[in-house]
């Protein structure tokens, strides 16, 4: 994904498909065409911007105001979000949450299809009752409901960023194990794997050079909408007080807002704005991972 | 995808499965759908039970100090404690008591209720059942008619600007929502009350007055759980009768001349509710998720918030059953819906 280049927006008609040579760009050209993906791209790309732009400008957590007066200031000039219950600016909180919440979602999203990719290949292609065990322990993570585990889990280790990256990670292997099984079930029996198996290539090879590259663009689809699920984990756990204490996130930033009394005292300054932010990166995550979802489904694509 | 696991002998093709030769015949019922679904789901609870047992000793510090709270502990005290809740047994010894005492209901005792959590369990699972199941209705009464909506009208702008709007209402953070809705609805306007269950010190006349009251302070939350799951539910329906709409038995419907509404009704709504069905027990999780985050936000006495206090006060007897619980509900909820959806259509049973 790196070097996003962004076509020209009327790009001339049927230029992806005189070049077979070039999937990767005709992926990402169908990608801007589609409605969706045009808007979660250019969200995604702002928000990469944001959140480098806020990592390098400001420290995390910023320093706090330090009279009574620098408590829930209303929006001015000067400071155009107005402060939280500490005094701190809203709007470099903001700045500085977006790399929490990409690092996070990232993160996390790395450590489940990393399982995910692992289980899910190795089951479909060995099968027979190894298959058969595998996809039940898999089928158990689907149905334990995530977010309750993930209460429990955080809130009986060590407060801390990799404690949250770790257990999102560990909990959101289960759906893509069972896609990407479904696909290598579904390669497995093709005509090419079953040549490389006779002349006798390694089964870890063949996964790796055959079967992976035929899934990887499922999987990819599957990673973006995972991180849009992650970022929102993220974000509940640290409201939930179960972030990392020392760092501000969007979501503790609403924490902050929700007990220190905002709510009641209707001071929308400190908490329309993160929840606004936490929306918008979910959802350039989304439609992102929808859109890619359509371009690469075969069956969608006979449409 | 709780689908069971395919019973394919290696090497076969996944898919004529179920033939495998199954051993007598009296034992054949155990190889049935609903056997292996139900055995799969009691596996899933004693796997959590299981778990909760492991995280529980594998927490840093001793399990003694952490019920006293306190470190300065005289001797005797201490070991009053450690023999009052079994930790001087072997580790399989006290495996085998829990498991014992979660087939009895025993729970246990409340680190800082100091009161059998059972009986902080029961008022709070019958306050999520309301919650939740009002919840859901709304969600299937207004995602079932979105997502007709935008399905009929496929490719249209009308399915556009609703398929986005129900991406949008997945993004939000449902606590987000409580809050904002809180916000605009009992502090701007004050129409509704802010957070409980019900008003505070009230002394009702009547049931019907406490009913009135309840149902008022049940609307903003149960609003916040079905704005952020209706989309969903709409995006499941849309997309099935999508892919109803290009059946055979639809453009035979057509070449008939049946008027549009009959076709809609009686051909796609009616054969793409199953798998919006099945997809919809499979969103329960979720659902759950979103209660806790809602029972939080409006302190709704339910299983959320007990685990969310039980969070906040380290009380781990709590925690654990609260998470039990809610495993169980999620559990036996999909069970149900699954079994009732193979009753519906006999092809999953042989997949």
């Amino acid at each position: 994904m790196s070097g996003v280049s962004l076509p020209d927006p009327a790009p001339p008609a049927g230029q992806a498909a005189d070049r077979p040579g070039r999937e990767e760009s005709g992926v990402m050209l169908k990608l801007w065409r589609n409605g969706k993906g045009r808007i979660g791209l250019v969200l995604l790309a702002f928000f990469l911007v944001y959140g480098a732009a806020g990592f390098f400008a400001y420290e995390n957590p910023p320093p706090a105001g330090f009279t009574v007066e620098d408590r829930f200031r209303s929006p001015s000039v000067d400071e155009l979000l107005g402060t939280d219950n500490l005094g701190r600016s809203v709007w470099q909180q903001l700045a500085v949450g977006a790399g929490i919440s990409l690092a996070v979602g990232l993160a996390a999203t790395a450590i489940a299809v990393l399982i995910g990719s692992a289980a899910g290949i190795t089951s479909g292609y060995i099968g027979g009752r190894f298959d058969q065990l595998a996809m039940g322990v898999t089928d158990m993570f689907i149905t334990i409901p995530a977010l309750p585990l993930i209460i429990v889990l955080a809130a009986v280790l060590s407060r801390g960023l990799p404690t949250i990256i770790v257990v999102i990670g560990v909990t959101s292997w289960a759906v893509p194990a069972r896609l990407i099984r479904a696909e290598v079930l579904s390669q497995r029996e093709r005509t090419f794997i079953l040549r490389a198996k006779a002349i006798g290539m390694r089964p870890l090879h063949i996964m790796w050079s055959h079967v992976l590259p035929n899934v990887a663009g499922i999987v990819l689809a599957n990673a973006i909408l995972l991180t849009a699920a992650a970022v929102l984990t993220e974000a509940v756990l640290a409201f939930l007080g179960l972030g990392d204490p020392s760092l501000i996130s969007w979501g503790k930033m609403l924490q902050n807002a929700f007990s220190s009394g905002a709510t009641s005292l209707g001071y929308w300054w400190v908490l329309i704005p993160p929840g606004l932010m936490i929306t918008l990166l979910v959802l350039a995550f989304t439609l992102v991972g929808n859109a890619l979802t359509d371009v690469i489904d075969p069956r969608r694509r006979a449409e | 995808m709780t689908a069971p696991a395919e019973q394919a002998p290696p090497g076969s093709a996944p898919g004529d499965a179920a033939r495998a030769p199954g051993g007598r015949r009296r034992w054949r019922w155990l190889r049935s759908y609903p056997a292996r679904r139900v055995a799969q789901a009691v596996i899933t609870l004693y796997v959590v039970a299981t778990f909760n047992f492991w995280l529980f000793r594998l927490l840093p510090g001793d399990p003694a100090r952490m019920i006293a709270r306190e470190s300065r502990l005289s001797p005797e005290a201490y070991e009053q404690l450690r023999e009052s809740f079994g930790l001087n047994e072997p580790a399989w010894e006290q495996y085998l008591i829990y498991l014992t005492k979660i087939y009895r209901f025993d729970t246990g005792i409340s680190f800082k209720a100091r009161l059998p959590v059972i009986d902080l369990l029961r008022p709070a699972l019958y306050n999520t059942l309301i919650l939740t199941g009002s919840a859901l209705v709304l969600i299937f009464v207004f995602g079932l008619a979105f997502g007709i909506a935008a399905g009929w009208r496929r490719g249209t702008r009308t399915d556009t600007t609703l398929t986005l709007t129900a991406l949008t209402l997945w993004s939000l953070p449902t606590f987000w929502v409580g809050l904002m809705l809180v916000l605009l609805f009992s502090i701007t306007l004050g129409w509704l009350p802010v957070a409980g269950i019900r008003a505070v010190a009230a002394i009702y006349r009547t049931p019907f007055a406490e009913a009135q009251d309840v149902i008022q302070h049940l609307i903003l939350p149960a609003a916040t759980i079905a704005i952020v799951s209706v989309g969903s539910i709409a995006l499941i329906m849309r997309n099935s009768l999508a892919e109803v709409a290009d059946e055979d038995y639809m453009l035979a419907a057509r070449a008939r001349g049946l008027r549009p509404r009959t076709i809609l009704w009686r051909y796609g709504v009616r054969n793409a509710f199953l798998p919006t069905f099945t997809l919809m027990a499979l969103t329960l999780g979720l659902l759950m998720a979103g209660t806790i985050q809602t029972e939080v936000v409006f302190s709704w006495p339910g299983l959320g918030l007990l685990m969310y206090d039980a969070v906040q006060t380290r009380d781990l007897p709590v925690l654990e059953a609260s998470f039990f619980v809610i495993a169980a509900i999620v559990v036996l909820a999909t069970l149900l819906a699954d079994l009732f959806y193979s009753r519906l259509d006999p092809r999953i049973r042989s997949s």
